[in-house]
């Protein structure tokens, strides 16, 4: 009896953990260097340099008193479990990136740079 | 408990589960975009003090650039999506054979945002800021929940 009943646990387990799991990634990509920044006067740089070094902004935004230049890129890195009778999903996308802020006459005055896209990863939900 | 009854159970659950396999499902599904938003509580943000460089400096890019009247707004941002779902039916076509058929599901999506919004002047000083932290709201408490 206890040999039937240890097989009979063993295939209600596999049976339980039966299922597959799919992960996937997409990448949204800007070949901006952050290590360019160096170059970069604020005051001095002009609004035609930064596209020069950085390439053509993801967006450009009208403000107050100027523009703000957008470079971004994402990382989504997705996740999915199917079991027996539950089925677990998960995504998560982040960014790298980076704004220039120009005043009216488009020369420099600040840029702020967040580097998140690796921060992006597999797994399950919690 | 009698060996027997143990493998009557483990029978049980065995055939429950092939049975019911496709039957019965339930769906957890997470999503998240952006990088943890937090307001820093050392008073480094400092309305009417605070400039731009500092808070560039302090929180990096933000999600979002936009001119607001005479100002500026700056918002960083993570949204966080989860939805439950549960699905019964019978996994069989039986149109074939019968025209009724059974099929029910019910589902639950929570988007919540933490949000820090800032106000800057036409001087780069930080005007009016703003912070909201819709993900310390538990989910199924704040989806039923009646407020809007």
């Amino acid at each position: 009896m206890r040999p039937t009943l240890n097989i009979l646990i063993v295939l209600l387990v596999a049976s339980l953990l039966s299922g597959c799991i799919v992960l996937g990634k997409n990448k949204q990509f800007q070949p901006f260097d952050s290590t360019e920044l160096d170059k970069l006067v604020p005051g001095q740089t002009k609004a035609t340099e930064v596209t020069e070094i950085f390439g053509a902004p993801s967006e450009v935004v009208e403000l107050a008193n100027g523009n703000a230049y957008v470079y971004k890129r994402t990382v989504t890195k997705g996740t999915v479990c199917w079991l027996l009778l539950v089925t677990l999903g998960n995504v998560e996308k982040q960014h790298d990136q980076l704004v220039f802020f120009f005043d009216l006459s488009d020369t420099l005055t600040h840029y702020g740079l967040s580097l998140d896209a690796e921060k992006a990863k597999y797994g399950l939900p919690r | 408990m009698d060996c027997r009854v143990k493998i009557f159970v483990v029978l049980f659950l065995l055939c429950a589960g092939f049975f019911l396999n496709g039957c019965i499902t339930y769906q957890i599904a997470r999503y998240v975009e952006g990088d943890e938003v937090v307001l820093p509580d050392d008073g480094r943000l400092q309305v009417g003090e605070t400039t731009l460089s500092e808070v560039l400096a302090l929180l990096g890019a933000p999600d979002n650039v936009a001119k607001v009247g005479l100002e500026d707004l700056l918002v960083y941002e993570r949204a966080l999506l989860y939805r439950n779902r549960i699905k019964v039916g019978i996994p069989i076509p039986m149109s074939s054979f019968i025209r009724t058929s059974f099929d029910a599901s019910a589902y639950g999506t929570l988007v919540r945002y933490d949000s820090l919004a800032l106000f800057f002047n036409s001087e780069g000083i930080l005007s009016h800021k703003t912070f909201q932290q819709g993900s310390s709201h538990p989910f199924f408490k704040t989806l039923f929940s009646s407020n809007q």
